[in-house]
């Protein structure tokens, strides 16, 4: 593991960046416009930031567990700070607890660990660049969220403290375009639509850099089929955002328009609510759907492809394989993402739109269930045949293949439109999305902390407190979610803040104890992860350069990468999964940088077409 | 030990299969059988997935846990060096797809009856006009005898939460909201639709057993959206027309003519 | 004395476990009790601990106009801590098939050796006929109860109607019944304060509270209009109890209120302003020992009669005559009466029955507050100080509900607690109907297609 391969390189190129100069603390650490800080910078805020949504996520749980019971640390803050009497919440705060609880895990925590801190961190490296294309942007990137953070803080503030967006991450109209409608909500919803287009501006920042790099600074010989898997699906996850993103930022002007202007884009007339005048004007709500929608499902692409990517890499290194049809695991997730620009429909079957629609959308999104159908199959092709360790890395990839796996196929359930008349807005989407965000997404990044930690920090993290969040997480969220799926056939809507009011649902009340005690499992399984996180930058084992004998560009580099990342400017000769080739002897592992077995178009990552 | 983590990764499947084949038992499935006629429609549909999904599941887990199983055992110097296979890629994205594409054609037929206005059963009748609210469902149905118009009349009757409809009768209501999105859904009828503010969306739908269903607002309406308990409850043509019967006389009760003082006439529950 | 008397009328009743945190609802204090000086604050929340407890250990003041749900039964047997004995409801509101859950009651033991003793229930036996206590504060069981005794399990009700009301209410009428729940400050028509025991929408006469009816048709009907959803699913007995327990807030509410009128002259802190504080308390331990149990007893009096007069058949509001037919004279005839100068409908109502007369513009006198002294804001206000809008006749919207007997109320009998009055003395009852009729008519008139109404 500690055998540190030496890099040879053209040495007599030297330095190819120009870039080194001293800078001071402010400039290194904090506005710090080197690619890997930045990435640091992200991964820890989101990490904190998965920690705030988990704890509003907890708060939903316990209302569904103990309904209307003394909430644990809420109920102390009664009065001032929450909206609550007699130590109840009161409705309105459970609404804004599952709409933060969203809101923070879609646009602080999936969508920025992955581009942000990933993307940040390891596009320049893996592709054998110095930095990004325009690091000012990137540094700003990570800039905007700090304000974003803010809008959605200050959605909680405004209006005494105890008010924030209540019309769920969504935000359908008419409840979040007329301000009376949604208690509470007030002047927070518009908060949380400047929040939203600040992370999108973040986003777009991200995106655009991302597109340049992998387009312009890749190494020698770095052709775009040599590029590893990762760096495929962040260079597609730019597109789809740039190409998405647009629409939902002009959607949530349209909504701060309709809110704080008079605009009237999707309100109708005539709506008589909370005792206001009624209504004028002729807006459409449904256009909000189509507009939220049409960035939203891409989005859900955004949220899983660098997954998806990553997971590639590493597993391929942790079972010693070439990973199992490149091209196709390429070509699947151009699909996905070209497909997913088709399918936001589905989102929306029962809404009474053009029934014809409907039928288009179904067939549409059962289509996107083949490219996902392809990579699993590919993922478990890569595994077939290989020396398999298990270590932390490995156990979170194999979650992620196997949550992945239940979030496609509860996913065909949804697809099939008149089946989704009976589960769409039960918890049988819950449970469908959360396999997918958390189980695949979540699991993924797990993985692949622990993968690049020593990149990131010289160190390696400790493996017993990897497995052993591994273990936690993996049983607290199956325990969560996977009985989630008997609460959506058995009729459970989400959002309720007391179902059990309803006949047909009181006999349920014991599985969502259980369902919460598993989450709460989870939860403190968290922590353990921080610990971890924190606990290894001091006392982790020391790192070489490649400590996992793997074959990408960054593992040439020094472990950390020093400003300006490579001491030697790589070159690349291969593709990056040549594990246990014949070719490389006394080593499972051909690095791409390895110019002595340079074989041409043998070791060339393909399809199999040889 | 080295088996563990293969045999954990084949565990849980088998806990979660279990856990399917337990939960009707369980009370943890649908909340009765579907007692519609496009309710039982879906239901086959539900299990015809479930059972493609489940064995997909079951089978790729299979797969994955032996690749894991021998993978931990490999004893070779060396994985196997492999780029992938162009047969076997074709192979399992023909399959797939063949199957999702007859899963989409299958059920096409469903959505058009449910939804498509020219393939609605012959003999709908429509039967009230239900206009969602934070936090209710407002009824109002033409007076005996009449039909129901797209505007209210002055002898229309109205009620509050409890929707009766005859049996074994495909019926339409206009679902409309007088303030923001709501969703009209009843569970043991599998039927679910929107309520969009600024639109009359027709729903039709047939309860085959008599009795009361629940009826239950589905979509994020603001923060009593879990208040909107409503039934809808089917009777026999002649018990239903007693009941409208019933109502008209409540409803124009002038104080003097006594037919009933407090609501509990119409607000039965059992 | 008066320690005798709360002893044999006050039961303390436990809720169930579960509810036992330290975060359990409490009531609060009204504003204006809050104004008095302290021992006086003091002095009304111990009355009204002691007669009505706290939330989660309800008192049952027998006093009380409340059918606070009483079964009653003579032992048969005295087996360890359990009763042999058949429980009969003994009040309307007993409900016998929650006789099973009788947890937490009280059982009097009213007949025998030992007829003050308390305990209290744990479960009830139905098939079985044996009801499980324990003693209060330690007592045996078996020296309370013996063979033979009559035994009265009160308070059932209350404690359902309470449940369910922590369940389905509070979050906008608050565990005080004060309206002011945490979801109330987002309403623009503010949840109803029962504290001054006026209900807007009733069946009675213009001086007399609601009647049990009244209250259990608004609950299951709810109030169109505004965000008082129906319970129309409820079962009528949730409702009764829920209906129970809002009575028995009502008059908790009144009481507190009656009790800081005694005081207020002599003990409010702005009366007490010059004065030296030891005096003022030495002045008030006179009143409190002298004549504050009078002025409860007073109090309750009060409250029984009220209360009890809001069911009497005589106070009921019954149309002297049959519904004029709804002609298009008839219509006409209500039609000047709502713009003619003995109605005066259209000061408040506007010319159209639009809900926007002249009145709703002026600048007019707040109830309750100085005589001839005008609001700050323009607008029509009702006793508890909210901006009241006369309503829109022609959104074919009725609160109070839209049988005909339901409009003639509202014009005979007025909205109590609003400015709109009581016009069964100006008008007569053809007159009425006729006014009813143009009413009933409005949301018909012919107007612009895109006002259709909802």
């Amino acid at each position: 593991m500690s055998a540190v391969h030496p890099t040879v390189g053209l040495s007599d190129h030297g330095h190819g960046h120009a870039g080194h100069h001293e800078i001071g603390f402010v400039g290194k650490y904090i506005f710090s416009k080197d690619h890997k800080v930045i990435g640091i910078q992200f991964l820890i805020t989101t990490l904190l930031m998965l920690m705030v949504g988990g704890a509003l996520a907890l708060g939903v749980r316990f209302q569904l567990a103990w309904p209307w019971r003394a909430m644990p640390l809420v109920s102390q803050l009664t009065g001032g700070l929450f909206a609550a009497e007699g130590g109840q919440i009161s409705p309105e705060f459970y609404t804004m607890l599952f709409t933060m609880h969203a809101s923070v895990m879609i646009f602080l925590v999936i969508i920025p660990i992955l581009a942000g801190a990933f993307g940040n961190f390891l596009i320049p490296l893996m592709i054998g660049a110095d930095d990004m294309a325009f690091p000012t942007l990137n540094m700003l990137s990570y800039w905007f969220m700090w304000p974003a953070i803010a809008c959605f803080g200050m959605s909680f503030t405004v209006n005494g403290l105890n008010a924030a967006p209540a019309n769920g991450w969504t935000a359908y109209p008419v409840l979040s375009a007329v301000v009376q409608a949604a208690p509470g909500a007030g002047d927070a919803q518009t908060w949380w639509l400047f929040g939203l287009t600040l992370v999108g501006v973040s986003s777009m920042m991200g995106s655009v850099n991302y597109m340049t790099t992998i387009i312009n600074m890749r190494a020698p010989g770095m052709t775009l089929f040599r590029m590893p898997l990762t760096i495929w699906s962040m260079f597609i996850t730019a597109i789809l955002q740039a190409f998405a993103l647009p629409v939902l930022t002009a959607a949530g002007f349209m909504l701060v328009a309709e809110r704080t202007l008079g605009f009237k884009f999707f309100v109708p007339g005539n709506l008589l609510i909370n005792d206001a005048p009624a209504t004028v004007g002729g807006g459409q709500p449904l256009l909000w759907q189509h507009l939220f929608w049409f960035y939203s499902h891409p989005a859900v692409y955004i949220m899983l492809l660098p997954a998806m990517g990553m997971v590639s890499d590493m597993l391929a290194a942790q079972v010693r394989k070439p990973i199992f049809g490149y091209k196709p695991m390429v070509y699947s997730m151009a699909a996905i993402a070209g497909l997913g620009f088709i399918v936001w429909g589905h989102h929306m079957f029962t809404s009474g739109m053009n029934p014809a629609l409907g039928m288009t959308f179904m067939i549409s999104t059962m289509m996107i269930a083949l490219p996902s159908a392809v990579k699993v199959f590919n993922w478990i092709g890569t595994i077939w045949g290989g020396k398999v360790q298990f270590n932390t890395v490995t156990l979170n990839c194999v979650a992620f293949v196997s949550m992945f796996i239940v979030g496609g196929l509860s996913g065909i359930f949804m697809a099939a439109v008149p089946v989704d008349i009976y589960f769409h807005d039960t918890y049988f989407i819950v449970a469908h999305f959360h396999y997918v965000l958390f189980g695949a997404t979540l699991f993924g990044c797990f993985g692949a902390i622990q993968f690049w930690y020593p990149k990131m920090f010289g160190r390696m993290m400790s493996e017993r407190l990897g497995k052993l969040h591994f273990l936690l997480s993996f049983i607290g969220f199956n325990g969560t979610f996977f009985p989630m799926h008997l609460l959506g056939i058995a009729g459970f809507p989400r959002r309720y803040a007391d179902p059990y009011i309803h006949p047909y649902m009181e006999h349920l009340m014991p599985i969502n104890r259980f369902i919460t005690l598993c989450a709460i499992l989870m939860g403190i399984a968290q922590f353990i992860l921080l610990f971890n996180f924190a606990f290894s930058f001091f006392a982790g084992k020391k790192a070489g350069r490649n400590p996992w004998n793997a074959n990408g560009l960054e593992w040439s580099a020094p472990s950390p990468p020093g400003h300006g990342n490579f001491d030697v400017p790589p070159v690349c000769y291969r593709g990056p999964y040549e594990y246990s080739s014949p070719l490389s002897e006394g080593t499972d592992f051909l690095m791409q940088t390895d110019p002595l077995r340079h074989t041409g178009g043998v070791g060339n990552a393909g399809d199999g077409h040889h | 030990m080295n088996k563990f983590w293969p045999f954990f990764f084949m565990f849980w499947p088998f806990v979660a299969v279990v856990l399917f084949f337990i939960a009707p038992s369980m009370g943890w499935w649908f909340p009765s059988e579907a007692f519609s006629p496009l309710g039982v429609q879906i239901d086959n549909l539900f299990y015809l997935i479930l059972v493609i999904v489940s064995v997909t599941f079951v089978g790729t887990h299979i797969g994955l846990g032996y690749a894991l199983w021998k993978g931990v055992d490999n004893k070779a110097e060396k994985g196997w060096f492999s780029h992938g296979s162009h047969s076997l890629e074709v192979l399992w994205s023909i399959a797939p797809a063949g199957i999702l594409m007859f899963i989409s054609l299958y059920q096409l037929d469903v959505w058009r009856t449910y939804r498509v206005k020219s393939a609605y059963p012959k003999d709908l009748y429509g039967v009230a006009e239900v206009t969602a609210r934070q936090f209710e469902w407002r009824i109002r149905y033409p007076a005996p005898g009449k039909k129901l118009q797209p505007t209210p009349q002055p002898d229309d009757l109205y009620t509050v939460n409890d929707l009766h409809v005859p049996v074994n009768q495909p019926v339409l209501i206009r679902l409309r909201s007088m303030d923001v999105q709501h969703s009209f859904f009843v569970p043991a009828l599998r039927v679910k639709q929107d309520a969009v503010p600024g639109t009359v969306i027709p729903v039709w739908f047939e309860a085959s057993k008599e009795g009361g269903f629940d009826l239950t607002c589905a979509e994020l309406c603001g923060w009593g959206h879990y208040k909107m308990r409503g039934r809808v409850f089917a009777e026999r043509k002649t018990e239903f027309e007693k009941y409208l019967n019933t109502l008209k006389a409540e409803q124009g009760f002038d104080g003097v003519n006594k037919p009933s003082e407090s609501g509990a006439e119409i607000a039965k529950t059992e | 004395m008066k320690s005798f008397r709360r002893l044999a009328t006050c039961i303390a009743l436990v809720i169930a476990a579960g509810c036992q945190s330290e975060r359990a609802p409490q009531f609060a204090s009204s504003q204006q009790t809050q104004g008095l000086v302290k021992v006086a604050q003091d002095a009304v929340n111990a009355e009204l601990e002691a007669g009505f407890g706290s939330p989660s250990q309800l008192a049952a003041w027998t006093a009380l106009p409340v059918d606070f749900g009483t079964f009653s039964g003579t032992v048969t047997q005295v087996n360890g801590s359990t009763l042999g004995l058949e429980l009969v409801p003994e009040s309307p509101l007993a409900f016998k098939r929650r006789a099973g859950l009788l947890r937490g009651s009280a059982v009097l033991v009213a007949s025998g050796a030992n007829p003050a003793g308390v305990l209290r229930a744990e479960s009830y036996n139905v098939d079985g006929k044996t009801l499980s206590v324990i003693g209060d504060k330690g007592a045996a069981v078996s020296d309370v109860a013996k063979v033979g005794d009559k035994v009265t399990v009160v308070g059932d009700t209350l404690q359902y109607g309470r449940d369910l009301y922590l369940r389905h209410c509070v979050h906008c009428h608050g565990v005080s019944g004060d309206g002011n729940g945490p979801t109330a400050k987002y309403f623009a028509i503010k949840p109803r304060d029962y504290r001054r025991g006026i209900f807007k929408f009733t069946s009675t006469k213009p001086t007399v509270r609601a009647s049990h009816d009244d209250l259990f048709r608004i609950v299951k009907l709810g109030i169109p209009g505004t965000y008082m959803p129906s319970f129309m699913l409820l079962a009528d007995e949730e409702v009764k109890a829920m209906v129970e327990y809002i009575r028995w807030l009502a008059m908790r509410g009144e009481m507190e209120g009656k009790l800081v009128v005694e005081m207020n002259n002599d003990f409010s802190q702005k009366a007490a302003k010059d004065r030296a504080i030891a005096e003022v308390n030495q002045e008030f331990e006179n009143f409190r020992k002298t004549e504050l149990a009078g002025k409860v007893e007073g109090a309750v009096g009060e409250l029984k009669e009220d209360w009890e007069a809001s069911d009497a058949e005589d106070n009921l509001v019954v149309p002297g005559a049959e519904r004029v037919a709804s002609t298009a004279e008839s219509i006409e005839r209500g039609r000047k009466l709502f713009l003619g100068d003995k109605g005066k409908c259209f000061s408040c109502h506007g010319e159209k029955g639009r809900g926007n007369g002249a009145s709703t513009e002026d600048f007019n006198d707040i109830p309750g507050g100085e005589p001839g002294k005008k609001s700050d804001v323009p607008g029509l206000f009702d006793v508890w100080g909210n901006i009241v809008k006369p309503r829109d006749l022609t959104s074919g919207i009725y609160r109070g509900g839209r049988r005909p007997v339901d409009i003639y109320r509202r014009i005979s009998a007025g909205i109590k607690g609003t400015p709109m009055q009581a016009f069964g003395t100006t008008l007569k009852d053809d007159e009425i109907w006729d006014l009813t009729n143009y009413v009933m008519s409005l949301p018909f008139e012919k107007k612009p297609k895109s006002e259709a109404k909802h």
